[in-house]
């Protein structure tokens, strides 16, 4: 299996990115880690005349802590999401998320922006970062623009990105205290699988031992996208947590989802993992919160 | 019968280890001659369709394409490993008239590059004419079903039927019958090495192959048999093998256009397969569907079984006919059946083709036979591993019309797996959400049925000695991985009384080392080859003695050996002499002649199955999650017995990788099929485990001594294989109640099946 032919670029700034992808437009493809680009070239599911690298660009490497937000460079590898002290102190679940993604090899690759920038439904890091609320920020030449993930991702592989556009940060609030997460993937493997389903859930506490303040659920491997379960989210807004309370939020969940048969599995089994799973981050997500209370 | 041993037995490094860890070991695709050409097989996109035109014109002038072949080019001559039976020889290198799977071989192409001879790939138009498919057992045996082979109009390629005793009386004079119907699925060998070969064409036409393969000798064979040349003007060479588990025992589509084209263009020409073209059309291991029927008396003594199994074959019968022949002579090991009978039929069905896999035919039958015995267990109030005991075969046992047992430590090893896994408390008081399982397996050492029909010995080895005390081993046998190189060298380093650098070795050249050998499949080379280098060494030590006896003017009472580096009387040890000066002693004695010697052995008067059989006990723990259906192993105790262990490290590494392969079987490895085309070929789908779901183990080695083995020693490559996944499902059926005939054991099953 070969590569087709194309015309590989080394930008050294997101400026001279932006322009390339501006001339270049639908005929460029960017490629950071290339996990997911250089397998799709291979089978020649795509063909780009153009291969824009983004690996010379330092300014996308960056991880920028303060107390309040934490903004990750396009560019930042899982493999330094899963060794970060601080990204696991202050967004736990995308650790979780990081560490279940593939294997070391494959971490020390794939990027941050490239696992939101592929739109890949089964992909380990959106869930986590949609609870957390996260934004992208997207920049051409003529300025940049923030997204919210929730409407970010358009189907599988399809993104809010515009042609001329680059993924160059991605912005989270850090939760305040008494909030926590969780994450679960589910797949036959207990490494280096595709998931099946998977999870990741947020609740935030109006006290030590209060009642809900906000919640946020989203599956994967269950929709064109990854979904928020906004029956299961509306379910646990206002009360006190508990396991029945987090069992309802399951059998809600499995409403919210679409899953569909396919050779991974059963609609049906998926849409009853993410009950499981659903109820399973919830309990993680209340341990974090009492936690960092 | 157990000796002191001073180099078998022990943990030896692999003769290879360094190589491969290094990255220096030699692969075929890693060779590469001057003007080589590449090479690229288009495939059928039709399970099962006639050919009706095939135009290459547009390929054959794409620049830098130097060949392309139909199989109208070719001799057209029918190949197969059964040679005894021509009727079974059933396959074309590439099709002619009809394609009857998805990935069928159709065309092949030689350009300058692999890019261009893909490319050309594109540019061949073949006309066809779709037809039925058929894609699974009950639908091919169907009254007017598709016909995938003229020659046979029901879709049934082999019979084979074994009835000894009185099975309906037994089953009347039981006291417990039970009946069973079990479906066990098709997977892949999944060899880390694709297949590749290159091929070379000397001024005299003679064809020189290095190709990744278990068999060269049967690949020269019917390599020349398909080009209509003569065996010995090929010369088939085995390169570093990563791995074949029966997947590359017979002669394959790119070895025959390799040398094809190679004579046709004057060019070597290379060939590999890639891992898609693996998983979407390479060999695999047999689906079947089994009905057993066993009878027991009220006190778990068995009376009878009556097994009747279909063989999903696939398009062609490759190693077929074999796994029939096996699956239901395995039907009938392990235990005492005092009346047997068996049925097994090898089916065609528009698939590619199922052959030979580690274990040929006894994963699948003693699934099925573990399973009942866990079954049976439970149902007549007996603890499984008493059940076993009691059934158990024994030294001496009789297998009719198979062979006598000529050693066997299987109750030993029942006892030792249960004192390990601590067995009684586990299964009798076990914890929410766990269970503990238990399956077995016996095993050949190495098959005698000669469906090859060789002319020549099966094993053959050829052993040089020099003055300098060093030797050179040669043999044709082809270490694929599994070690036999190593192991070969230890025995004779062992009878030798030399060290294990005093041994170079060489290896699987048809053309170079003795003939012959049938190849790395049936756990076959520890046992003949090992038998047939001891041979070698035994003539090469009466000629040492000999002259040794001459020169130190010994009594002809005395006994002597070689150890150490010297050759001795063993009553006086201290009148020995260096191995390398009794060398030169003998060669003086004879005017200068090199002193070699070459050793054979063919089993004899040892029935049609196998010389010995080996035997094992394995149990697992495992953990299954209640909501998700998952299924973690938390461990494996195994207690074999294979004779006298050469080499434990090997013989670990043997278990270990038979665990990661049962593992896969039992659980999560499968191909998922459409219409006949499959849906998964690649690894992130096809899912292996990897490190992370391979569970730790415990080993224990029943030593006993195998009379007709060297030096004691039987199989201990594919028998371990088979307990992973019986064991398995015995553990989920006693974590969640779901007994699982239906394999593999996937999550949605157990969900659908669990009694909490």
């Amino acid at each position: 299996m070969l590569l087709p032919k194309f015309d590989f670029h080394e930008p050294a700034t997101i400026a001279e990115a932006c322009q390339m992808m501006a001339e270049f437009g639908s005929e460029a493809r960017l490629i950071a880690g290339g996990t997911d680009l250089m397998v799709n070239m291979k089978h020649k599911v795509i063909s780009p005349n153009h291969v824009v690298s983004l690996s010379r660009i330092d300014d996308l490497k960056k991880l920028d802590l303060s107390d309040s937000t934490v903004k990750i460079g396009a560019c930042f590898t899982v493999a330094e999401i899963t060794e970060s002290e601080e990204i696991g102190k202050k967004l736990s679940a995308l650790r979780t998320g990081a560490r279940a993604l593939g294997s070391p090899l494959v971490r020390n690759r794939a990027t941050i922006g490239g696992n939101l920038g592929t739109a890949r439904p089964a992909a380990d890091l959106p869930p986590s970062l949609m609870v957390y609320d996260a934004k992208v920020v997207l920049t051409k030449s003529s300025g940049e623009r923030e997204v919210s993930l929730d409407s970010f991702f358009k189907g599988p592989g399809v993104t809010e990105i515009q042609p001329d556009e680059i993924l160059t940060e991605i912005r989270v609030d850090v939760p305040p205290p008494h909030a926590g997460a969780g994450y679960i993937n589910l797949g036959i493997r207990q490494a280096q699988d595709c998931n099946l389903v998977n999870v990741a859930s947020y609740i935030a506490l109006d006290g030590p031992d209060g009642t809900i303040q906000s919640a946020r659920v989203v599956m994967g491997c269950v929709g064109p996208t990854h979904l928020r379960a906004s029956s299961a989210e509306k379910l646990l807004i206002g009360e006190k947590p508990s396991d029945e309370l987090f069992e309802k939020a399951g059998e809600a969940a499995m409403g919210d989802c679409t899953p569909i048969d396919d050779f991974r599995g059963s609609a049906q089994y998926k849409k009853a993992m993410v009950g499981v799973l659903t109820k399973r981050t919830l309990g993680i997500a209340l341990k974090e919160a009492k936690d960092r209370g | 019968m157990k000796k002191d041993f001073s180099i078998v037995g022990k943990s030896v490094p692999r003769n290879d280890g360094k190589a491969k860890a290094t990255g220096t070991a030699t692969y075929t695709d890693d060779i590469k001659l001057p003007g080589m050409l590449h090479g690229k097989i288009l495939r059928s996109p039709f399970p099962h369709a006639r050919i009706l035109n095939i135009d290459t014109s547009r390929a054959a002038s794409l620049p830098g394409v130097k060949c392309v072949i139909t199989g109208e080019d070719t001799p057209k001559i029918k190949y197969g490993n059964w040679r005894l039976f021509p009727d079974t020889q059933d396959e074309y290198p590439l099709a002619i008239d009809k394609v009857r799977f998805i990935g069928d071989e159709v065309a092949a192409v030689a350009a300058v590059d692999a890019d261009t001879a893909e490319e050309a790939l594109e540019l061949i138009k073949v006309d066809y004419e779709e037809l039925p498919g058929i894609f699974d057992i009950d639908s091919a045996i169907k009254e007017g079903a598709p016909v995938l082979h003229d020659y046979c109009p029901g879709n049934i390629s082999v019979n084979r039927k074994i009835h000894y005793g009185d099975i309906e009386k037994a089953f009347a004079e039981s006291d417990y019958v039970r009946e069973d119907v079990f479906n066990v699925h098709a997977v892949s060998p999944a060899y880390l090495e694709p297949c590749a070969a290159v091929a070379q064409c000397d001024l005299d036409g003679r064809i020189t192959l290095w190709t990744s393969t278990q068999v060269p000798y049967i690949v020269q064979c019917l390599l020349a048999s398909t080009m209509g040349m003569r065996e010995n003007d090929v010369r088939v060479i085995k390169p570093f093998v990563g791995g074949g588990f029966g997947g590359k025992m017979e002669l394959r589509t790119w070895e025959f256009c390799a040398a094809f084209i190679a004579k046709k263009t004057g060019r070597p020409v290379k060939f590999t397969m890639t891992r898609e073209e693996e998983f979407l059309a390479g060999r695999r291991r047999h689906a079947m569907k089994l009905y057993s029927k066993v009878g027991f008396k009220k006190d778990g003594t068995l009376t009878g079984k009556d097994l009747r199994i279909y063989l999903d074959g696939g398009g062609y019968n490759a190693m077929g006919p074999t796994a029939t022949f096996l699956c239901g002579t395995f039907g009938a090991m392990l235990y005492r059946y005092p009346n047997y009978r068996f049925w097994g039929q090898h089916v065609y069905t528009n698939k590619p083709p199922a052959s030979a896999m580690r274990g040929f035919g006894a994963p699948q039958s003693l699934f099925a036979t573990e399973s009942q015995m866990n079954i049976a267990a439970e149902e007549l109030g007996i603890d499984p591993i008493e059940l076993r005991i009691k059934n158990a075969q024994v030294t001496g046992d009789e297998i009719p019309d198979v062979a006598t047992i000529s050693s066997c430590g299987f109750i030993e090893a029942l006892q030792k797996a249960a004192e390990m896994s601590g067995w009684k408390e586990k299964r009798y008081s076990p914890k929410p959400g766990q269970g503990i399982g238990i399956g077995c397996y016996s095993f050949i050492s190495g098959g005698v049925f000669n469906w090859f029909n060789t002319q020549f010995p099966f094993s053959a080895a050829e052993v040089r000695v020099f003055d300098d005390g060093t030797a050179h081993l040669l043999t044709m046998a082809a270490d694929i991985g599994q070690g036999c190189d190593t192991v070969l060298k230890q025995i004779l380093a062992e009878e030798l009384g030399l060290k294990m650098e005093d041994i170079r070795i060489t290896s699987a050249d048809t053309s170079t080392t003795p003939q012959a050998d049938l190849g790395a499949w049936g756990s076959r080379l520890t046992m003949m080859n090992g038998n047939a280098v001891l041979d070698a060494a035994k003539k090469i030590k009466a000629q040492l003695f000999g002259a040794v006896s001459a020169r130190q003017n010994l009594n002809v009472i005395h006994e002597l050996g070689c150890k150490d580096g010297m050759v001795f009387p063993k009553s006086r040890p201290d009148r020995g002499i260096p191995f390398g000066e009794a060398v030169a002693m003998a060669q003086k004695a004879n005017r200068g002649e090199p002193l070699v010697e070459r050793g054979y052995y063919t089993p004899r008067d040892k029935g049609l199955v196998t010389p010995a059989f080996s035997f094992g006990a394995q149990i697992s723990e495992v953990e299954v999650d209640k909501d998700t259906g998952v299924v973690r192993v938390k461990k494996f105790w195994t207690a074999h017995d294979c004779g006298t262990v050469i080499n434990q490290m090997a013989v670990e590494g043997q278990l270990e990788g038979s665990i990661q392969m049962g593992l896969g079987y039992a659980l999560s490895e499968q191909f998922v099929m459409e219409d006949g085309k499959t849906l998964n070929t690649n690894f992130l789908d096809y899912k292996m485990p990897n490190a992370m779901d391979v569970p730790p183990s415990e080993v224990a080695h029943i030593e006993t001594y195998e009379p007709e083995g060297p030096m004691g020693a039987k199989e201990a490559g594919e028998g371990l294989a088979i307990p992973t996944a019986p064991a398995i499902a015995d553990a989920v059926h006693h974590a969640t109640g779901y007994r699982c005939k239906d394999l593999p054991i996937t999550p949605e099953k157990i969900l659908a099946g669990k009694k909490d």
